[in-house]
């Protein structure tokens, strides 16, 4: 008797895509081997890549591009060692890859933090690379002239001279500093500037293992351009407004009078001394 | 059971208890949003250390996260809440470090294997490892090893011989540096019953196991120092092919020896480098206060140890004002008696202060509910910082903030115990020394101070008659004992030596050459020997942890808020009456008695009797109680006590007392003192 043909199984096959497109939507990526039985899955993974997923051997994932840019986009300060845990579904060598692509093409700013090197929006304010060889080379002669000064027994250096040179090397800073001055309280219709300026605060003072910034610091880098008191409050506007988180002090008495002087009053008789941006926490 | 507050309601005790996150308790509110990150990072690197395992096991590592946060950010709950939600897909650990030595393979190894034995689930964590191994090499899913491990179960001894066998063959073909014995009784463990697998769960921790243990397992020896970290490989090795071991090392700021890096914290990060380095399929998560950490603890770290502790760090989030008012209202839900519908206990308006107010963590949150429900009234949180209530320098009055931690170590110390005797071992020696190192805090003219690392002494005790070294023996094996103390006869020479055993572990009669080793250490005449009653032991642990919570910002004032070490400490010296504790006089030589071992040996040479059960206590006699005011005699041994223990106790002296009597005879009492209507004390100086 001839034998009875085997006939292929049906598969829902739309099933199987809004599986896959769920599960990517949820997890970033989903595994091939999971997409369903293996004679279905070349026709799912054909039409995920329609769709604009990207394909790989193994896995099926959202555009590491799309990845990256998002995780940027959010706030998130990513340094190039960690590319991989920012996205999923790729290997740290395609994350890198990837995110130096975003680079070249101006999607995303590459710069140096302390000794590690970050991608942030093209949107954060840097320099040029000319605006950098100007600060470079004038901060190098004030760094010249001071450790000259300092090798000579006897000698010194004007102080008005460091100021001068200082705003020669950095006039965006003593701009801000005049500009700011004449107001120390923050008026109401300055509240976005002055948020801006508690983020910038933020993001310099920032310690980056922690990914805190210490109070103390950033009230003091905030007080210089409006004084101790707007600075210690333009930090409790911003955190009643769910912008910046302000943190207790866990430490067993590391703080000394000038740093606990600068803390903020925290409940319960606690004093805030870190504080960092809350994701997604905007302006 | 409840507790009444001023106006009247019924706050249950897990409420109140909840200020202070138990990493063990099943039953927790838990926001699942908050810290959402914190646990999906954990999460992820369980599943990322389980897949490679299983698919490229040879390309595993370890890996390594730090978790920061403020005090009562939830930290201890972060654990409790993956425990519960990853339940038998992990195993986890929970580690306090030791403080009066640098942590040893050999120490993690043993609360490893300890925690084994905790159940999560209603799963016990070793039957969790070894039921999902089991599945994954069958390749059955993993997800129900229970349901696994009970199939083993109904097999014939054989049968399960054989294909446990055939389970260690598949292992040793993935890895082959795993140590084969190790994996034979840790494979074998689940299946022993009492006693079996008692001595097995002592051997697999590296526990001195005494002859008969040994015996039973089949064992020559118990596991040796430098064979912990090959234990400890083929613990995470074999674990991580189905329920990872996820090691938690919480409260690290006690490693800090005042405000510098000393020895413990070099030896905490060596450990954790050379787990990185020696162990595959480990997550290890390192737990500390932020400032602590960022100040304290990373500083100190050099390039390569900070490459391997530091892969990832995580800082805990605070709630938003939404998150905080669902945290609310998730406990004021679980009340049983409520007297008005939500925002009760709170005014809409002090509900919203609360919930708006910067720098809220959980614990303060719990604090201003309780205080809500206690009828206290609202106060301004900034006027409060600015004006503190109780001025720098003055102490408030300690009262149920100090006396509940205190009871919360007693009870931890207490199960420890427990927990001990039924392995039929003696505390580990490690916590007792850092308890007595507690004490030397409280002690005038005496210093207290780690001795050697790896010596027969663990402690130096300095008075002003001269020094002392102070050796704790935990040893289960008589042998290992036994060269213990011809080592301390030698020392004995040089130094006087204090040996401390717990009367629990007596000498056993058969032991003749480990109590002539004794003897000879004794008639040394510079040696004594104190037996460590229960009571003591229970003490001790419960001084050490509690001093280690309040350096964690963990134990709180009678107000709930959070208090420094100094305060602790004050209380500690003005309530607990260190120096009088039976042990610690023993120690200061104090006490009235002299020590049993000489009694022991005095009867032995009137009687030539062979061993006599020991009659008199070598630490210094309790306080007698007498027929009448049994109540007040009980609290004096207790000190401090909840009323229904002291009931409890006073029952069991004069079985016909009555709780209306004991509360009675308590109140009539001027030595007694109140600390709200459950907790009494002794007052000071009486």
């Amino acid at each position: 008797m001839a034998k009875a043909r085997k006939t292929a199984p049906a598969f829902d096959l739309d099933r199987l895509v809004a599986q896959a497109r769920e599960h990517i939507e949820s997890e970033a990526f989903v595994k091939v081997s999971a997409l369903g039985p293996a004679p279905a899955r070349s026709h799912v993974t054909e039409t995920l890549r329609s769709l604009g997923f990207e394909v790989t051997k193994s896995t099926v994932r959202r555009p590491l591009r799309e990845q990256l840019l998002e995780a940027v986009s959010q706030g998130a300060f990513v340094p190039v060692k960690s590319f991989a845990s920012f996205v999923r579904g790729g290997t740290a060598k395609e994350a890198k890859g990837v995110a130096m692509e975003l680079a070249q093409e101006g999607r995303l700013a590459r710069v140096i933090r302390g000794s590690a090197e970050i991608l942030v929006p093209v949107s954060a304010p840097t320099y040029t690379r000319d605006e950098l060889l100007v600060r470079s080379r004038a901060l190098d002669t004030l760094v010249k002239t001071l450790t000259k000064a300092s090798k000579l027994k006897g000698v010194s250096v004007l102080r008005s001279d460091v100021v001068e040179s200082i705003e020669e090397a950095l006039p965006e800073f003593t701009r801000s500093a005049r500009s700011s001055s004449a107001t120390s309280e923050v008026a109401h219709d300055g509240k976005e500037g002055t948020i801006l300026k508690v983020f910038a605060a933020l993001d310099a003072m920032r310690d980056e293992s922690l990914g805190l910034s210490f109070i103390p610091r950033v009230v003091a880098h905030l007080g210089r351009d409006m004084g101790v008191d707007a600075a210690r409050k333009s930090l409790l506007d911003a955190a009643s407004r769910g912008l910046v988180e302000l943190r207790p002090e866990g430490g067993l008495r590391r703080l000394n009078g000038e740093e606990l002087e600068l803390c903020l009053p925290g409940p319960q008789g606690t004093r805030l001394s870190w504080a960092r941006r809350i994701e997604g926490g905007t302006s | 059971m409840g507790t009444k507050n001023r106006r009247g309601d019924v706050v249950s005790d897990p409420f109140l208890d909840a200020v202070h996150a138990d990493p063990w308790a099943e039953d927790q509110a838990d926001l699942p949003s908050l810290n959402a990150k914190a646990s999906e990072a954990i999460e992820e690197r369980i599943v990322r250390v389980r897949n490679v395992a299983r698919l490229e096991p040879r390309t595993l590592r370890s890996t390594s996260l730090v978790v920061l946060g403020p005090p009562g950010a939830g930290k201890t709950h972060l654990f409790a809440r993956l425990r519960r939600r990853l339940g038998p897909r992990a195993v986890f650990v929970h580690v306090r470090p030791l403080v009066h030595a640098p942590m040893t393979p050999r120490f993690v190894l043993g609360e490893v294997v300890k925690q084994l034995g905790y159940a999560t689930q209603g799963l016990i964590q070793l039957n969790a490892l070894a039921g999902s191994l089991l599945a994954h090499l069958s390749g059955a899913a993993a997800s129900f090893p229970h349901v696994f491990l009970s199939e083993y179960q109904q097999l014939s001894d054989a049968d399960r011989e054989a294909r446990l066998d055939e389970a260690v063959e598949q292992v040793l073909g993935i890895w082959q540096d795993l140590e084969e014995s190790y994996l034979r009784r840790l494979l074998a463990a689940p299946f022993a019953k009492g006693a079996t697998q008692r001595a097995m769960l002592g051997w697999l921790s590296g526990r001195d196991c005494d002859v008969a243990q040994l015996a039973r397992i089949g064992a020559t020896a118990s596991l040796s120092e430098d064979l912990a970290i090959g234990a400890l490989r083929t613990l995470c090795s074999v674990a991580s092919l189905g329920a990872p071991i996820v090691l938690v090392l919480d409260q690290l700021e006690n490693l800090i020896e005042g405000t510098e890096p000393g020895a413990r914290l070099l030896g905490y990060a060596n450990l954790s480098a050379e787990f990185m380095d020696s162990l595959r399929g480990l997550v290890l998560v390192h737990m500390a206060l932020d400032t602590e950490w960022a100040r304290g603890i990373e500083p100190s770290l050099n390039p390569s140890q900070r490459s391997r502790i530091v892969m990832e760090t995580r800082a805990l989030a605070l709630p938003t004002p939404q998150q905080a008012e669902e945290l609310l209202r998730l406990w004021i839900d679980r009340m049983p008696e409520r007297r008005a519908s939500y925002p009760w206990p709170f005014t809409e308006a002090r509900l919203a202060r609360v919930v708006a107010s910067p720098g809220m963590t959980p614990r303060m949150l719990l604090v201003e509910c309780r205080r809500a429900v206690d009828g206290e009234d609202d106060i301004d949180d900034t006027e409060e910082a600015e004006e503190p209530v109780v001025a720098a320098g003055e102490v408030a009055d300690p009262s149920r903030g100090f006396i509940d931690a205190w009871e919360r170590c007693l009870g931890a110390a207490r199960v420890a115990m427990d927990e001990a005797h039924e392995q039929r071992a003696c505390i580990d020696a490690g916590r007792l020394a850092d308890g007595l190192l507690s004490c030397g805090r409280f002690l005038a003219g005496v210093r207290i101070l780690p001795g050697i690392a790896g010596q027969a002494a663990q402690l130096v005790l300095e008075a002003a008659d001269g020094k002392r070294l102070v050796s704790i023996l935990g040893h289960g094996h008589p042998k290992s004992l036994g060269s213990t103390l011809a080592k301390l006869t030698m020392l004995a020479g040089r130094m006087p030596v204090i040996a401390l055993r717990e009367r629990a572990r007596d000498l056993s009669p058969t032991w003749k050459d480990t109590i002539a080793k004794r003897d000879a250490l004794l008639e040394t005449g510079h040696a004594e020997w104190i037996w460590v009653e229960s009571d003591d032991v229970v003490r001790l642990l419960s001084l050490d942890a509690l001093l280690q919570s309040a350096r964690s910002g963990d134990v709180t004032d009678e107000r709930g808020e959070p208090v420094d070490l100094a305060r602790v400490l004050e209380w500690v010296r003005g309530v607990l009456g260190v120096p009088d504790w039976p042990i610690v006089r023993s120690l200061l030589g104090d006490g009235d008695e002299k020590p049993e071992a000489l009694l022991e040996r005095e009867e032995k040479a009137e009687k030539e009797a062979r061993i006599t059960a020991p009659v008199v206590a070598a630490t210094p006699a309790m306080d007698p109680i007498p027929a009448a005011g049994v109540a007040v005699a009980v609290l004096r041994q207790l000190r401090i006590a909840s009323l229904e223990r002291v009931v409890r106790e006073a029952a069991r002296v004069e079985p016909t007392s009555t709780r209306n009597a004991v509360v009675a005879e308590l109140e009539a009492s001027p030595q007694v003192r109140f600390f709200g209507r459950n907790i009494v004390g002794v007052r000071v100086g009486s």
